[in-house]
């Protein structure tokens, strides 16, 4: 080596030479890791973009428009179909659970049956021939239809699909060759393949009842309701009696045939309703207590219908409000609760019972308004499980909506003729629309029909309800169950959620943060800070657990307490600083290593003191029981708002004490003694807590006096899990990454500022607010935000803890639903794919991009604030 | 130079050599003060002060006194205790968790390291500049009137006032006057430092401590800044820390020497460039050695 440098000639201070080119190893490492790292990095954003793309793929179906779709030409000719004899106007088609059968109901009570696809006709049946048919009514989607006959008879008939299943060997060889989804007619009915290799049969049954003879006169409208007393008939003929039948069916042990009995009587039109207009519809809701009878023009007469079977007029409704247009149809939607009316001038509306206060009773309203101006209506007809409606018109077009969502789905035209009965296939993936020549078959694509934007984020009127509500209910036991699935209850819920848990966490960790960067040794600092910092590998569920089954049920019990603890411990500790700082200042400097202790001495007796005084309080200020003055059964207002406005009261007072207070002790600083400064500044203290208290009671008596009681918004009846809780537990799951970030951004705020600062005279107290925050504003900000980002996404603590009940209310004192929570809660159980599914997934998009928004924002303003300290 | 005079220059610096190690091996020597010292008035006395770092001890036995309204300078080689015992005067040093000192100062009548005393108090009566310049990320206004700020003054014409004397005293008020309500931060790097002495002379401080504060100016600026230290001579006492000879002969009454943590010599400026009781302070000053 040295030769080498000797022979080199130049200067060498080492006396070696290093080659000028890197290394071999060292450029592949180099290479190797920047491939590494950019791939790792590529490769995670990809990850979470997957994740958000993934979202956005389960939920667009939501949105997707809606597929209807004419299948083919000409399904089944309607009027003049048959071979042998003419049959008139249908008024009623249903079809069965696989799309293969459908029936109809004629005005001549011929009932009909025919193969869907291909339109063949499978059976005709007319149930009393003879007799000339006045009334027909198919009632429900139970396939009871109701007849009344010129003669003042009435009769019940029970169409039904009958299915069975058989092997190729039970069947006529014929169908051995029918592949999986084939069909073929068999004996009045319809043979498919299943998947599973089966011949189903299905086949209409059609079961009459012997008729029932109700007066002499011609049956002009009949309807009637199936209750839990039996068939509630109402009939009404063309002499203005109304006929009250209550049916029973009796089964004849010996013969096996059923007989039907009758009870009910007879009432004269004119006596029951001030209207002498003629009815032309007459319908029976669903409990069978209501009976509607509709004019021409919309004037309706509601009548009560007790059990008794006597009827009252309880109200007069105008359905057609429009005073140029004339009631075209009514029909009752799924559940028989909701009207539907459309009008000659091309109104529909759906109507039901709304009970404005919980006592009063239901007025029927028109709830939503589907549609304006598109020709007569002329025939309604809806979904038996969903709130799907389809209306037909007088120019041959049918328009389907969604009634709850006011979703407009589709429209169809069969160009000829007035539509005059419509069905929806139970599956609702078939559609049947009729006019006087054909029945055409569609195609419904409408896998989502209740979920729009509006339905999601704005308020709906669900039937029942006295008024449009965001409510978020996924399921309940009956079919006819409408899914509630507004997202905000949720948002709100989060939102909440965030907001208590950031009220109690936020404050504490940053003043921690300033504590440990500003106030502590260096080396008490390095210990503290790795032990918060473990604070957030305590499991949330932990966390959750100890607050829904520990804290939850002492704060329950220790409520005053709590509340009082809020206020006692800030003023002892206060009350301490200032009796400290009267100290003399020899003890001082030997007291100091001590003041934590003091300070915890201070806690304690803030604890205590709220211990002793929870009783007197709790009679003083919530008339001795403050559950029941949270109901808002005892008490008035004035506590709840003394409390809320305590603490806007004590800054308010501190900040006029800065600006006024300070001068008053610096006028008397020279001349005076420590002690006396200090007994003048425990005076100023005493009298602050005075005047806060005093402000606090004026405000509180002024806004209650005014009316005004917080029971109701911020405080209201105190469940026990609830978003105080929530808030504690919450906090404690945020503290220790606030803190963190914090921590690091006010250290790195360089010493040198410090230095500069003490060096001028100020006091640490100074020198953290007024040269070590701004610059570390951003960074807390940050820390803020990501704390924020954290509690919007925390589910255990919440799904523990909140009670989960997706109510919308300030209420601290009640619980509420987050969007994670109600993931955890119900994705498990939702049916992939489905509605439910989707907006589960649409409620983690919304979390996706909430957390997103929140990170992204606090990133950038961590950005912005590295640039501006690399300033310092 | 004859041999004899080379022989008797080789004699003297071997002595010197000697001396300079034997205070490395930790021997305590007394510091040499000459007797003009004595007839000033005083504003603050150090006597037998001692600081360690922990176990480390980096001011040994300082004794000496400072003359009130007059500038005096610190020199020394590098790591000498310079900024230590500058530190020392307002207590900065008790930012340090390891700093541990014994011996007293006393500032007037009172013991700067008195049990009873205020170290708010204290530091606001003397203004401090760094070596780093070291402005606040807040306007050039609220810099230069910080000071008064936290002391609770409020009144703007007060504060604007003080503002315009202190920057006009740090030859800064032509250049920023037009700019007060801009960063501090966006003014060049001498702009900061002149901008940190009118900060540091706002208050109106009675002592002021100034730690290398031409280090990082050019030699404008430089200039500039002795300008200020000679105008405030006489109305303000100050003490001076720098490594640059010229400067504090230029500047100083008196000059200070250290080394190793030990005051050496002590004396008017004019006494201490040109005969010197010590030769090393001699040798230092020409820079034989440092
Ligand atoms: N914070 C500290 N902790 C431990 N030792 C320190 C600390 N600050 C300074 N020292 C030591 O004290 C001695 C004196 O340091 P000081 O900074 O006072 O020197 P100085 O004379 O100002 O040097 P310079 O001219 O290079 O600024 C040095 O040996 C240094 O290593
Ligand atoms: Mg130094």
């Amino acid at each position: 080596m040295n030769r080498n440098a000797q022979q080199s000639g130049t200067g060498s201070f080492t006396g070696q030479r290093f080659s000028r080119k890197p290394r071999k190893s060292v450029l592949f490492t180099d290479t190797l890791a920047r491939r590494l790292i950019t791939a790792s990095g590529i490769g995670s954003i990809i990850a979470v973009s997957l994740v958000g793309l993934f979202l956005v793929w389960v939920v667009l179906p939501l949105f997707t428009p809606t597929g209807l779709e004419e299948v083919s030409e000409s399904v089944q000719s309607t009027g003049a179909a048959s071979a042998d004899s003419a049959v008139p106007s249908m008024v009623h088609q249903a079809m069965d659970d696989y799309g293969s059968l459908v029936w109809s109901l004629h005005a001549d009570g011929t009932i009909l049956v025919h193969e869907v696809d291909g339109g063949k006709l499978l059976a005709r049946r007319i149930v009393r021939p003879g007799v000339s048919v006045t009334a027909v009514k198919a009632s429900g989607h139970q396939g009871r239809v109701l007849l009344g006959y010129a003669d003042g008879t009435m009769q019940t008939v029970k169409v039904g699909f009958d299915v069975s299943y058989h092997n190729d060997s039970d069947l006529p060889d014929t169908f051995a060759s029918l592949s999986v989804g084939e069909r073929a007619s068999h004996e009045q009915g319809l043979v498919e393949r299943t998947p599973e290799h089966q011949l189903r049969l299905s086949r209409l049954t059609i079961q009459a009842d012997e008729p029932v003879s109700l007066g002499t006169d011609p049956i002009v409208l009949i309807d009637g309701s199936e209750t839990s007393g039996g068939l509630v008939v109402a009939a009404l003929d063309a002499a203005g009696v109304l006929f009250d039948r209550q049916l029973r069916w009796r089964k004849n042990l010996l013969t096996g045939e059923l007989r039907v009995r009758s009870t009910g009587s007879d009432l004269r039109l004119e006596d029951l309703r001030a209207s002498r207009g003629t009815p032309v519809a007459l319908v029976l809701n669903d409990a069978g207590d209501r009976l509607l009878l509709a004019e021409i023009d919309g004037t309706t007469s509601v009548l009560r219908r007790d059990g008794e079977g006597e009827y009252a007029a309880v109200a007069a409704v105008d359905l057609v409000p429009d005073p140029n247009a004339k009631l075209t149809a009514l029909a009752f939607i799924a559940g028989r609760v909701s009207l539907a009316v459309g009008d000659d001038q091309g109104g529909l509306s759906v109507w039901f019972p709304v009970r404005e206060t919980p006592t009063s009773q239901p007025r029927l309203q028109r709830v939503h308004e589907l549609d304006e101006h598109h020709g007569v209506v002329t025939a309604l007809a809806s979904s038996g499980r969903s709130r799907l409606l389809l209306a037909g018109y007088r120019d041959g077009k049918i328009r389907l909506y969604h009634v709850t969502s006011h979703r407009f789905l589709g429209e169809a035209d069969l160009e000829q003729g007035p539509i005059v009965a419509a069905a929806i296939s139970p599956r609702e993936d078939l559609i049947l629309a009729a006019n006087r020549e054909r029945n055409a078959l569609f195609h419904l694509d409408a896998p989502h029909p209740d979920i729009s934007f509006s339905a999601l984020l704005r308020p709906v009127w669900y039937e029942g309800y006295p008024g449009p509500v965001y409510a978020w209910q996924s399921s309940a036991a009956t079919d006819t169950f409408e899914p509630k699935l507004s997202l905000v209850p949720l948002i709100y819920g989060t939102l909440k959620a965030t907001f208590y848990s950031m009220l109690f966490g936020l404050p504490l960790a940053l003043l921690a943060a300033l504590y440990t960067s500003e106030f502590l040794h260096r080396r008490t600092r390095s210990r503290i800070k790795p032990v918060i910092e473990t604070m957030a590998s305590l499991p949330s569920v932990v966390l959750g657990f100890l607050a829904a089954l520990v804290m939850a049920p002492f704060v329950e019990r220790v409520l005053v307490q709590v509340l009082a603890v809020l206020f006692c411990a800030p003023f002892f500790l206060l009350l301490g600083a200032h009796l400290w700082q009267m100290l003399p200042r020899r003890s001082l400097t030997r007291l100091e290593p001590w003041r934590p202790l003091a300070v915890l001495i201070a806690l304690v007796a803030g604890m205590w003191c709220s211990w002793q005084w929870a009783g007197p309080l709790e009679q003083i200020g919530f008339a001795g029981d403050v559950k029941l003055w949270l109901d808002g059964q005892i008490g008035s207002g004035i506590t709840g708002w003394f409390v809320l406005l305590l603490a806007p009261a004590a800054l308010l007072v501190g900040w006029w004490n800065t600006i006024q207070g300070e001068v008053l002790i610096r006028g008397r600083g020279p001349g005076w003694i420590r002690w006396q400064l200090g007994m003048l500044d425990l005076g100023r203290f005493l009298a602050s807590t005075a005047a806060t208290i005093v402000l606090a009671l004026f405000a509180a008596w002024m806004l209650s006096s005014s009316g005004w009681d917080p029971r109701g918004s911020m405080m209201d009846t105190y469940v026990q899990r609830n978003a105080l809780v929530v808030g504690f537990a919450m906090g404690f799951a945020v503290i220790p990454i606030i803190y963190s970030i914090a921590e690091d951004a006010l250290s790195a705020v360089p010493d040198h500022l410090r230095a500069a600062s003490l060096g001028a005279g100020a006091t640490p107290w100074q020198t953290a607010f007024k040269v070590v925050v701004p610059p570390a504003m951003s960074g807390l900000f940050s820390a803020g935000m990501i704390g924020l980002g954290r509690a919007v996404g925390e589910t255990m603590i919440v799904l523990m803890a909140a009670g989960n009940t997706p109510i919308m209310e300030m209420n601290i004192f009640n619980g509420f639903r987050t969007l994670s929570a109600n993931l955890a809660v119900e994705l498990p159980e939702a049916v992939q794919n489905s509605t439910h599914y989707r907006t589960l997934f649409l409620a983690a998009l919304t979390l996706f991009i909430m957390t997103f928004l929140l990170n992204t924002i606090a990133e950038v303003v961590r950005q912005h604030f590295r640039r501006k300290s690399s300033q310092l | 130079m004859t041999a004899n005079e080379a022989k008797e220059t080789q004699m003297a610096e071997t002595k010197t050599m000697d001396r300079l190690a034997s205070i490395a091996a930790g021997e305590i020597v007394e510091t040499r003060i000459h007797p003009e010292l004595a007839e000033e008035e005083s504003i603050l006395d150090i006597s037998d002060f001692n600081l360690w770092y922990g176990e480390k001890q980096a001011l040994f036995d300082v004794s000496m006194t400072l003359p009130r309204g007059k500038v005096t300078a610190l020199i020394g080689p590098s790591g000498c205790g310079k900024s230590t015992l500058l530190r020392s005067v307002n207590r900065m040093n008790d930012l340090i968790d390891t700093v541990r000192i014994d011996g007293s100062m006393n500032l007037g009548e009172g013991n700067i390291y008195g049990p009873g005393v205020d170290v708010i108090e204290l530091r606001r009566r003397m203004g401090m500049v760094f070596q780093k310049s070291n402005p606040f990320p807040m306007s050039i206004f609220d810099n230069v009137t910080y000071p008064l700020q936290i002391n609770g003054e409020r009144n703007k014409s007060v504060l604007r006032d003080v503002c315009e004397k202190a920057l006009r005293g740090a030859a800064l008020w032509d250049e920023v006057s037009d700019r007060l309500q801009e960063s501090a931060l966006g003014m060049s790097g001498g702009q900061q430092q002149r901008l940190c002495i009118a900060r540091a002379i706002a208050a109106e401080p009675e002592v002021l401590l100034m730690d290398e504060p031409c280090s990082a100016l050019d030699p404008i600026a430089t200039t500039r800044v002795e300008e200020l230290i000679l105008s405030l001579r006489g109305e303000y006492t100050v003490l001076i820390v720098t490594h640059n000879m010229q400067q504090a002969s230029r500047v100083s009454d008196y000059t200070a020497f250290m080394y190793l943590g030990q005051v050496l010599e002590y004396g008017p400026t004019a006494r201490m460039f040109t005969n010197p009781l010590l030769q090393e302070t001699e040798d230092y000053i020409t820079g034989r050695f440092g």
